[in-house]
């Protein structure tokens, strides 16, 4: 079993977002997945922080929430991005490898 | 701001917020489910849902808000467990905020809030104004008002009213109505049109045109049960028929509260030649341009009043206009008068905070054990202090809430006592004075729950309770001592006020009038101003004939209103063949008598005779003078014979002076004693006089045989104020009754609140001290040595607030003395009333506590 490593702090909107970005409307089971399976099982996003923060994207109004069934004829609660998350995916990526740029030049070795 | 609408839509939706996510979660186990192929373990991994949707939900939260809210309910359950405190507490804060709450609406809805007409900042008064060292105002005469509109650069329009009583006959019997009597433009400068129907046409203001009344709506419930078909309905006032075209809104009580309906004066050509004093009748009223100020409007009129001086030098010049703020004219006389009430009701407030403090002080101590208990399970002191501020809370809600309702049910009151106190009709408990009740209960939440807060986040609980509850002598009692102290103090400074209002009051009652109101009734019969002088004569000879032979009756007379009971406003008159002085013209208070007006008084005649009645409408007046005038203007001359000349100008008519009476107070109870000349005869210019009938017996006992010996001789006119003069009089003294009623009653409250303080606080120390005492008499101390080093203590509080409140009011006083009228007496009396009655308080409060010190017994102590 591979070494299985908690989302960095900060960085669970972004993933989100740009998950959502790339996959259209989406579930949350999905998002968890997708995350999952592109990180080669390395980022495991816990339900525990997955729902707070998609509640907390739909106040702030960076995705929309609609009730769909998926092909296995469920009723699951899709999440689509919206212009305003678009312009914060920006934001959060330009911030995070800022923030990466500035972490990666201290921990070089000199 | 969109996420703030999107939470707020959230708290709305919130159950199906938590079903949804329930859904979403069962669903995401589902997947999860079908992807490993295991249900338990996806469950098991998912973790428990219940904590998951709680975790997800809060994101919707406010969590302050929740948390006050988790803080109230645990208050709220906390007061409901402790009955008897808790409603001391309540009811206290329910009279602080009750009280304070009905004064704020009297001040917010006749001080603070505009007067009730759009754009009402624009609504000025304006009066005429003599340009001599008195500056005597006088209303406006209708010709000039209508130059001043021609002229005016800075007015939309100028308007004028005058208020009548008048007789409608349409009913069963004679109805009294009060009319105003308005010049063109009128409801224009109000600006507020009828609720429906229609205000005057042009045609209808003027000369000629058709006769049309405006009535109030107090009159069209009343006379119409609210009907609309009350439009085009005649209404007959004065033996005129008038069309009803219009209902105003009730809030339009201008130019007088109680007004019931509005006519057009239509002032014929004569009136609007008129330009003398006669003619000066209408209350003025102007709506400024927008954006005029009230300096560029007086500096308008004053350059147009002085053009007009050009033209008419005989009339106009030496005369000028005063504007003032239409509000300031309505309401101005009761300002003092509310904002003395409103300091009085706020310091009740700050008494019942202050009690409300020692009550939970008190209560804190028996409530040790609990929050020693909360603060060893691990409560902060901030939480301590927080969960007491909540209860503070809780308090103050339920108290508002009381204090609302006990404001609903007192300014119901109030407007039934005061109906004639300006903008009573607008004074309800609305939105602003709800804001104004629940500002003021959190207020005083915090203020009273800072004693116990502070007592909590000072010391370390724990101990200091375990002392007092095992220990052998009780300390930490400052906090309590001082809140009655400062109790004490501040009802003291009310009774000392309680005591200045009634003493001022008594005085004002007991002023030497001059004249004797006992056994006489007054009364007005409606009557128009158009009725010709010699019909006037002749009606009023009839009545005075037919009231005379009334049994009893001693003596009948008429006065242009009842003395005593209005102003009189000075006319400029000289003496003939006396010089006046440079600096100007001589002005004195004219009242118009009939011959046996001084008789029916009891003034007394010194010198000459009273005045011949003639029935000839053109035979002058006769002059009876007061020893007043007498010694100021002719001081060791004869007066009998003697001519007064009225008016400035060299023909205006003389009167012969034929007697001198003694000094009355014709302006009543609370004016000093002036020169008078009584123009004596016939009131032939005034139809609607009031009627004066002295009687052996009791005046109101005559008040129906008048009324029904009038109606026989009148049946079409309207008997109303009959009263005896002695009620009229009182009346006049209805102000001042009324803020004495009040302050006396916020006082008695106060003292009544304060001396429970210091019961409370002292039995609470005897309680403390019951072992220290038992031991103490054990050991051989009597009883009544403790007993009076209680009385010692709870006497040094009561002094010392008393004192201190002493010193307060003595300041306070001057300030009252200078602001509000009527208020003659910053005597020693008042504070000796003071003084006693609040000993006397304060020695009931403590008898209690030292009885208990008395009557410990220090068998039980010992065994305990």
């Amino acid at each position: 079993m591979k070494e299985r490593t908690d989302v960095p702090p900060g960085t669970l909107y972004m993933l989100i977002l740009r998950t959502l970005a790339r996959l259209g409307p989406m579930h949350g089971y999905g998002i968890a997945q997708y995350i999952q399976q592109t990180t080669g099982d390395v980022l495991q996003v816990e339900e525990g922080t997955l729902y707070p923060a998609l509640q907390r994207m739909l106040i702030k109004g960076w995705v929309k929430a609609a009730w769909r069934k998926t092909e296995h004829n469920r009723r699951a609660r899709y999440y689509t991005l919206t212009p305003a998350g678009r312009e914060q995916l920006a934001i959060e990526i330009r911030q995070f490898e800022r923030a990466m740029a500035a972490i990666r030049r201290v921990i070089q070795p000199a | 701001m969109t996420e703030l609408w999107r939470k707020l839509a959230g708290f709305v939706r919130r159950g199906t917020i938590e079903a949804e996510l329930q859904e979403e979660i069962r669903t995401h186990i589902a997947m999860k489910a079908d992807a490993i192929g295991d249900e338990h373990a996806a469950r098991r991994q998912v973790g428990n849902v219940t904590w998951l949707v709680e975790q997800s939900r809060e994101a919707w939260g406010w969590p302050r808000l929740e948390a006050v809210a988790r803080d109230l309910r645990h208050g709220f359950r906390s007061v409901a467990k402790r009955t008897g405190v808790s409603t001391a507490i309540i009811a206290t804060l329910a009279i602080g905020i009750g009280a304070t709450s009905t004064i704020f609406s009297i001040v917010s809805a006749v001080l603070l809030r505009p007067l009730p007409y759009p754009d009402a900042q624009r609504l000025v008064s304006l009066h005429e104004t003599r340009l001599s060292a008195d500056r005597l105002m006088s209303r406006v005469a209708p010709a000039r008002l209508e130059d001043w509109q021609g002229l005016t650069r800075t007015f939309d329009w100028l308007a004028g009213s005058n208020v009548e009583t008048f007789a409608e006959t349409t009913g069963i019997v004679p109805e009294q109505v009060r009319v105003a009597s308005v010049s063109p433009r009128f409801f224009a400068v109000l600006g507020t049109p009828p609720m429906f129907g229609r205000a005057f046409t042009t045609q209808e203001e003027h000369f000629g045109g058709a006769k049309a009344v405006v009535i109030s709506e107090r009159l069209w419930r009343r006379r119409f049960d609210g009907d609309r078909s009350a439009l085009g309905r005649t209404l007959r006032l004065e033996a005129k028929s008038y069309i009803i075209v219009g209902v105003m809104p009730q809030r339009v009580e201008y130019p007088s509260p109680l007004i019931d309906a509005w006519i057009a004066t239509q002032a014929d050509e004569d009136l609007m030649r008129d330009r003398g004093a006669s003619a000066r009748f209408y209350e003025a009223v102007g709506r400024l341009r927008s954006g005029v100020t009230l300096e560029r409007a007086q500096s308008d009129l004053d350059a147009i009043q002085r053009a007009l001086g050009d033209t008419y030098p005989k009339t106009d010049a030496g005369w000028t206009v005063t504007v003032a703020p239409l509000k300031e004219e309505l309401v101005g006389k009761v300002r003092p008068t509310l904002w003395l009430l409103f300091g009085s009701v706020t310091l009740l407030l700050v008494i019942a905070c202050a009690n409300v403090g020692c009550l939970l002080l008190a209560q804190l101590s028996t409530r040790g054990v609990e929050l020693a208990t909360r603060g060893a399970l691990g409560a902060s002191r901030a939480a301590l202090a927080r969960q007491l501020f909540a209860e503070g809370q809780a308090y103050a809600v339920l108290g508002g809430g009381l204090g609302i309702a006990i404001a609903y049910a007192s300014v119901g009151f109030i407007r039934q006592q005061l109906p004639e106190f300006p903008r009573m009709s607008e004074t309800t408990v609305d939105v602003t004075v709800l804001a104004f009740a629940a500002g003021v209960s959190l207020a005083a939440a915090i203020v009273f729950s800072l004693a116990p807060m502070l007592h909590v986040v000072r010391r370390d609980i724990a101990p200091s309770i375990l002392r007092s509850s095992r220990g052998v002598v009780g300390g930490g009692q400052r906090l309590p001592r001082v809140l009655v102290f400062a109790q004490i103090a501040l009802a003291t400074v009310l009774l000392v006020g309680a005591g200045i209002f009634l003493r001022s009051l008594a005085a004002l009652q007991e002023t030497p009038l001059g004249f004797d109101p006992d056994h006489v009734l007054t009364l007005r019969i409606s009557a128009s101003f158009d009725e010709h002088p010699e019909a006037v004569i002749q009606r009023h000879q009839r009545t005075m004939d037919v009231l005379s032979s009334l049994p009893g009756v001693r003596a009948v007379a008429m006065s242009r209103g009842a003395p005593g009971t209005m102003s009189v406003v000075p006319m400029e008159f000289r003496v003939a063949g006396e010089a006046v002085d440079q600096t100007g013209a001589h002005f004195v208070r004219r009242r118009m008598v009939t011959a046996r007006y001084f008789q029916s008084l009891s003034i007394p005649l010194l010198a000459g005779d009273t005045c011949r009645m003639s029935s000839d409408p053109q035979e002058e007046y006769q002059a009876v003078v007061n020893k007043a005038f007498v010694d100021r203007y002719l001081v060791g001359r004869d007066p009998i014979g003697r001519e007064i000349i009225f008016g400035p100008q060299e023909s205006s008519a003389s009167i012969k002076i034929v007697g001198v009476v003694g000094n009355a107070r014709e302006e009543g109870y609370t004016q000093p004693i002036e020169p008078i000349v009584y123009a004596c005869g016939f009131l032939r210019w005034f139809p609607d006089s009031d009627v004066l009938i002295r009687t052996d017996g009791q005046a109101a006992m005559l008040a129906r045989a008048a009324r029904d010996a009038i109606h026989a001789i009148e049946p079409g006119r309207a008997v109303y104020s009959a009263q005896p003069l002695t009620d009229a009089l009182s009346a006049t003294l209805s102000q001042h009754r009324f803020r004495t009623l009040l302050v006396s009653a916020f006082s008695a409250l106060a003292l009544t609140l304060a001396t429970i303080g210091l019961y409370g606080v002292m039995i609470y120390s005897v309680s403390l001290r019951t072992r220290e005492f038992g031991i103490r008499m054990a050991l051989g101390s009597s009883p009544s040595t403790i007993a009076i080093e209680i009385l010692r203590s709870a006497g040094t509080l009561a002094v010392a607030g008393g004192a201190a409140g002493l010193v307060l009011a003595v300041l306070l006083s001057r300030v009252l003395a200078a602001v509000v009228t009527g208020v003659r007496y910053v005597d020693t009396t008042a504070y000796l009333l003071a003084t006693g009655v609040l000993f006397g308080a304060a020695l009931i409060g403590c008898l209690g506590p030292s009885w208990r010190a008395f009557s410990v017994d220090p068998m039980d102590v010992l065994r305990e």
